[in-house]
């Protein structure tokens, strides 16, 4: 089977919009292709690498205030009690999970997938240099006046 | 009081799992942690649980270990064990099911699911 970036689009953008409201009820109002990522804030990258049923990788980019707003809404508690690792650890389980749900919507019934580990780091925009092509999809997900982009990269 | 286990590599994921349980709304429910499946077994040695959840991608003993070791366990048996993750197929599901899994679930929780998996496994339990 051929996994085209264009046909699995949607199913990510579906697994993202899932997670999003059963982790931390927060509904996706908008979710438009853009050709770049222009964030000037802020921003921590959430990566998961697919290796089957194709091997490329999946990227969300947050900006640290939400990311601080999500923790509180996924965890609970108090806002002085969050800090960088529970950040890392609290996206790198979206990242893992979104990664999961879009692979299981995309393979075969009885075929297996396979992603890697999430890794959460500081998000640099010289590092990556993302540009939406053919095998590069860029998404902007707009979700109460915030945005999260979202990369699907084939290798 | 209801005895639960929560077994997962992830401390996030165990804390969500916690965090939708509490979301359920279920009283009388005092909750456990252990890292990986092995963990787990000894902590159940001295603890009777009611419920284990548990992940299948860990370290030392894995999800599938964990509940092969309590189904063939004459002590620990009726014990329902409930399937969190985020890797799971059909044919995966098909298989835990045959291995006396109570149900299998997929990251992210849906809050619906969860209670009627915890209504179902609670009522067995206490059978």
């Amino acid at each position: 089977m051929n996994y085209e970036l264009d046909q699995i689009s949607e199913e990510l953008t579906e697994a993202i919009s899932e997670s999003f409201e059963n982790l931390f009820f927060a509904d996706i109002e908008q979710c438009v292709s853009v050709n770049e990522i222009e964030t000037e804030e802020e921003a921590l990258i959430v990566s998961v690498d697919t290796i089957a049923p194709f091997k490329g990788k999946v990227g969300l980019i947050i900006d640290k205030e939400m990311s601080e707003e999500i923790v509180m809404e996924m965890v609970g508690g108090d806002f002085d009690l969050i800090d960088k690792e529970m950040i890392a650890d609290a996206l790198s389980e979206i990242g893992n999970t979104i990664v999961g749900r879009f692979l299981s919507k995309i393979v075969p019934e009885d075929e297996e997938f396979s992603l890697g580990f999430p890794e959460c780091i500081k998000w640099n925009p010289d590092d990556y240099n993302y540009k939406s092509s053919e095998n590069c999809k860029l998404f902007d997900l707009e979700l109460e006046d915030k945005h999260v982009f979202c990369v699907l990269n084939k290798d | 009081m209801n005895q639960v286990l929560i077994v997962d590599d992830s401390s996030m994921a165990r804390t969500l799992i916690k965090r939708s349980l509490e979301i359920c709304g279920f009283e009388n429910m005092e909750i456990s942690e252990a890292p990986n499946g092995k963990e787990a077994l000894d902590i159940m040695k001295n603890k009777p649980f009611d419920l284990v959840f548990t992940d299948l991608n860990m370290p030392v003993l894995d999800g599938e270990g964990l509940l092969k070791r309590i189904k063939s366990s004459p002590k620990l048996n009726h014990i329902p064990v409930v399937i969190i993750s985020s890797k799971t197929n059909s044919a995966t599901e098909r298989k835990l099911i045959a291995d006396h899994a109570q149900a299998v679930l997929s990251k992210p929780l849906s809050i619906p699911e969860l209670n009627s998996v915890l209504e179902n496994s609670l009522n067995l339990a206490k059978i």
